[in-house]
């Protein structure tokens, strides 16, 4: 596993609990292979998360965007899950495009391949990365620690 | 390389090593006889040019032809022995009437001796070549060999990264059955899906396998689609981690050659390699098989099953293109490649009797064109 999660968090404390005050979190899942999706979304679903689906990096783009402006004025998503490897747009390419273009919503990067590159380029977007095979247990723990993480940064100011 | 590989560096000498001129790789006892015949002519014409009766020179072909004959040299020595006798003989016995018996005698006894010696030389001449051969043939397929572990190594980073998606799925789904919450058909869902993923690592696994066993040189009509569509598969993954597409197109028929698929394969894998390293920054790799149909020097129609490999990369500075198919000439970075992918490959086509062209334009791409023998 290369990234360790912050599980700081009360036990008791349910997932669910780190969504907007709209409602639950937001989750995009992002990857080529269906059956992956399947299980991700699926246990994403039962930890209480309000889950939407990607194909590709170019279809992250297209949903991100139509998210943020006209259908759901609200807060578009909270979390994105998304593969490196995809056809056409990288997992990392989609990331280096959100962040130029200020698009700081908190990501995982799931990888087969977690070579000292790929790890060091998600370290310098400070996005935590999942190397493949990982346990369900492991990606929801992580992503309770991402979304608090991102609550408290959010909370002290120290995200613009 | 595996442990008790030899190094690549101490099969240079056995490869290298000019083999002996070809004529004497091609001489064994069958043409001794011409060879020899050749000589006596040679001595023929000398004799009509000092001389010589034309009587004496038809006498002594007679033994040498007897010898040729029977291609036995207890025969042969039987004969030279007698006539060696015969000449001893002569030097003491005098008188007009044997002198020229003995003359006669005393050169067919020279002219065996030369078909002997030429017999003697070639046989020996020829348990060398083949000596040699053996060494070199096993020198060859060590190298080979090696060769096709690199290139295993290569595309085992790509099955791993292959394989963490379909394991990730089966762990995944354990996962949504343990928790205990899912409903009987979910559970069958899957379960299904795992028994899938299970195949579908099955398969990666069995034909990164199949890659690396030794195979075997013997050869038999293989549909080069299928070898094509199977080394693709392998390398697709680790071309795509540079942003590389393998584009295969076959034909809807059978293109049949005469092939160690083995081989082939490792030809192919190797072509296929390249062409992706030629692209760091990604691209689309054409690769494609055919049968083609050309008309030789003569006139006749000849055919050959063509595999063609088309890279859109940086292609090869034409100072290199005499150089490429060198063993252990390499442009690529210290430790990223050993040199020998394409001479292996080159020397892989030729034992098929085949050919292996290469066209390239710097910043343009190259294009490799293997021709092999139809089926």
């Amino acid at each position: 596993m290369t990234t360790e999660p912050n599980l700081d968090w009360d036990d008791e404390e349910a997932p669910t609990d780190v969504g907007t005050d709209a409602g639950p979190a937001r989750v995009l899942v992002a990857d080529d292979d269906e059956a992956l999706r399947f299980v991700i979304v699926s246990r994403l679903l039962d930890d209480g998360y309000e889950v939407f689906e990607a194909e590709s990096g170019a279809d992250i783009l297209t949903k991100l965007d139509v998210m943020r402006q006209d259908d759901f004025p609200s807060e578009g998503f909270d979390l994105l899950v998304l593969d490196h490897r995809m056809p056409g747009l990288t997992g990392l390419d989609v990331l280096r495009t959100l962040r130029a273009s200020r698009c700081e919503i908190p990501a995982i990067l799931m990888t087969a391949f977690p070579d000292a590159t790929l790890q060091a380029e998600a370290r310098s977007l400070e996005v935590p990365l999942l190397s493949k095979p990982f346990s369900l247990a492991t990606l929801s723990d992580v992503a309770v620690a991402t979304l608090l993480a991102r609550a408290r940064a959010t909370a002290t100011g120290a995200t613009p | 390389m595996a442990h008790g590989e030899p190094p690549l560096e101490s099969l240079l000498p056995e490869v290298k090593e000019p083999l002996l001129p070809a004529v004497v790789a091609r001489l064994d006892r069958r043409n001794a006889v011409p060879v020899s015949l050749v000589l006596l002519v040679a001595a023929s014409i000398g004799d009509f040019l000092s001389g010589v009766d034309i009587m004496f020179t038809l006498l002594y072909l007679f033994p040498v032809a007897l010898g040729a004959w029977f291609r036995g040299r207890r025969f042969g020595f039987a004969l030279a022995s007698m006539a060696i006798v015969s000449g001893v003989f002569s030097s003491y016995g005098g008188g007009a009437a044997h002198v020229r018996l003995l003359a006669i005698a005393w050169n067919q006894a020279g002219a065996l001796g030369v078909f002997l010696s030429v017999v003697w030389l070639v046989d020996r001449l020829h348990a060398f070549v083949e000596e040699e051969q053996r060494k070199r043939g096993i020198a060859v397929s060590q190298l080979r060999h090696a060769e096709r572990l690199n290139v295993i190594g290569t595309m085992a980073a790509g099955v791993a990264h292959e394989l963490g998606t379909p394991l990730n799925v089966i762990t995944g789904n354990a996962e949504l059955m343990d928790s205990g919450q899912l409903t009987r058909e979910k559970v069958h869902r899957s379960s299904q899906t795992i028994l899938t993923q299970a195949a579908r690592m099955t398969e990666i696994i069995s034909h990164l396998l199949e890659f690396g066993r030794r195979g075997g040189t013997a050869r038999e009509p293989r549909d080069l689609r299928l070898l094509l569509q199977k080394t693709t598969a392998l390398l697709q993954p680790i071309a795509s981690r540079t942003g590389c597409t393998i584009v295969v197109s076959t034909p809807p028929t059978e293109v049949n050659a005469l092939v160690a698929a083995s081989e082939i394969e490792q030809v192919l894998a190797n072509l296929l390699l390249n062409a992706v390293q030629a692209m760091p920054d990604g691209g689309t790799v054409r690769a494609s098989c055919e049968l083609e149909h050309t008309l030789d020097a003569r006139g006749r129609e000849t055919s050959f099953a063509c595999l063609v490999v088309e890279d859109e990369g940086s292609g090869i500075r034409a100072a290199y293109l005499p150089r490429i198919f060198d063993p252990f000439f390499t442009t690529k970075g210290v430790g990223k490649g050993t040199g020998l992918g394409l001479s292996i490959s080159y020397g892989i086509v030729e034992d098929h009797q085949g050919t292996l062209h290469v066209s390239s334009e710097e910043g343009r791409g190259s294009k490799f064109v293997v021709r092999l023998p139809v089926a």
